[in-house]
């Protein structure tokens, strides 16, 4: 589904954030990426769509990314952004849901079909009609997924998902994000969240993959963790 | 120490405001945005249409804002506080008029008036009034229809797009100064705003800070699909007693002006 090839980023200052990072992730697979904060956890989510230049070799469904294939790239794989203010922009949800689907050419009988459809597989669709800037932290977390899941990706990012949630507002997304059919990439330092939600790790530090493996096995394992920085 | 949601924050929260406005329900609201605006403009056209002296013949369009304010539910407050910054641009332009204009015009009570106080008080009346009529399009349309309706009155696409996104980028820059005021004061006793010397350092951070985030707003859209073109949705068909709605209402201006 989503081949990470040996990708490399190197920011204008000179610091190397990816380094030879290399995985995959296959279909309906709910991956977890984890690492300490500044290990290159949303720069890798940045570079699978193609937001920042890099080196090596990213495909997703068949399809390789480049400049010219980076839009297609964008259908197939939906980012939620660890900020939702980032992201959520309209002054109805309905119309930041319907947002990806317009830009993606669709006329607006079919983007409000698939806002209804996104809302309801969330069960969030009494947030229709309200104003982003006014709904809580949780709300907006759901409604930034919504505008993804609107969008039909076959992959999704999460950047911290986790991250200004309530202890309810967590335990309805982790529910909701199990609930999801789409391949996952979950990047957190939430440990737990990790634990309740993938099958897989995949460890981060200094830009490059650690360990990999089965999260029981690489979240059991105190020393390996403290080595990493988590 | 001031609070951090009062003064200068309380004022930039308030720029959002208005358009949170725009969410209501009223027969207003879901006019037609062909209507509002058109009408809008047709009523800014009119009002400014009259001469320098004419102040008793634009006194009657006070009823425009006087019916709409209330017919929309757009509170006053809100109203008057994003009207109050345009006032200083005519308040120094009007005040010329003043020293330059000293032809006297009447006298009331004994007290000669000149022309350039006529013309002066005729300055602020029409900013007043166009203002006004602008801050309640918006306040009952939005950001969004209005650009919508821009589109399909044939407004090139980019200029849309242009505005759609410098009112966006006013959020953010609001979004982005209150955490910081709020930051600034918590940490500055006494202080009642930002202090002289620290204005500096707290404009440049602003700055810096509210590009980062706007390049993270961007980067959101650019994985949503959008190329630089705003697509908003399109609206219903405008109805038949909305037109008749438009024609009365511009009618009634057009008459009004026509009348001496």
């Amino acid at each position: 589904m989503l081949a990470v090839n040996g990708i490399s980023v190197t920011y204008p200052d000179g610091n190397l954030a990816l380094d030879s990072v290399s995985f995959a992730i296959g279909d309906n697979e709910r991956v977890a990426l984890i690492g300490a904060n500044g290990a290159g956890k949303s720069t890798l989510l940045r570079a699978i769509v193609g937001l920042l230049p890099m080196s090596g070799e990213i495909s997703v469904c068949g399809v390789k990314l480049s400049k010219q294939t980076a839009s297609e790239i964008r259908k197939i794989i939906g980012i939620v952004f660890q900020n939702p203010d980032d992201q959520l922009f309209t002054m109805k949800v309905r119309d930041d849901i319907a947002f990806g689907p317009r830009n993606f050419g669709l006329s607006d009988e079919e983007a409000e079909r698939l806002v209804d459809s996104a809302l309801e597989q969330l069960n969030a669709v009494h947030l229709k009609e309200r104003t982003p800037y006014k709904l809580s932290a949780g709300e907006k977390r759901i409604v930034g997924i919504a505008a993804i899941l609107a969008m039909n990706p076959k992959v999704l990012l999460l950047d911290e998902p986790s991250s200004f949630q309530d202890p309810r507002s967590r335990r309805i997304l982790i529910g909701t994000l199990r609930s999801l059919r789409q391949a996952q990439l979950v990047a957190t330092h939430d440990l737990d969240l990790a634990r309740s939600l993938c099958s897989r790790v995949i460890v981060l530090r200094d830009g490059r993959v650690r360990a990999e493996g089965p999260t029981d096995e690489i979240l059991s394992d105190d020393g390996r963790l403290e080595e990493y920085g988590l | 120490m001031p609070k951090p949601d009062s003064g200068f924050s309380g004022h930039i929260a308030g720029l959002n405001a208005l358009e949170l406005c725009a969410c209501g329900n009223t027969f207003l609201h879901r006019l037609h945005p062909f209507v509002k605006l058109t009408t809008t403009i047709f009523y800014v056209v009119v009002v400014l249409s009259f001469g320098p002296l004419e102040i008793g013949r634009l006194l009657p369009y006070f009823f425009y804002p006087a019916i709409l304010i209330p017919l929309s539910e757009t509170p006053l407050k809100i109203l008057l506080k994003r009207l109050l910054p345009a006032l200083p641009f005519s308040l120094f332009g009007g005040l010329s008029n003043v020293f330059f204009n000293r032809a006297p015009i009447m006298s009331i009570g004994g007290m000669m008036i000149t022309g350039g106080e006529i013309s002066f008080v005729s300055i602020m009346i029409k900013t007043i009034l166009s203002v006004s009529a602008i801050l309640l399009l918006v306040s009952t349309t939005g950001i969004d229809e209005l650009s919508r309706q821009l589109s399909s009155m044939g407004i090139p696409n980019i200029l849309v797009t242009q505005l759609v996104i410098t009112y966006r980028y006013l959020s953010v820059l609001v979004d982005e100064a209150r955490s910081m005021f709020t930051s600034y004061v918590l940490r500055s006793p006494g202080a009642r705003g930002v202090r002289a010397g620290h204005m500096g350092f707290f404009v440049g951070s602003l700055l810096l800070r509210s590009i980062d985030r706007a390049e993270r707003v961007y980067s959101a859209m650019r994985c949503r699909g959008f190329t630089g073109y705003y697509r908003p949705r399109a609206w219903r068909r405008i109805t038949f007693p909305e037109l008749a709605c438009l024609g009365v209402v511009c009618g009634a201006l057009l008459l009004s002006r026509c009348l001496r």
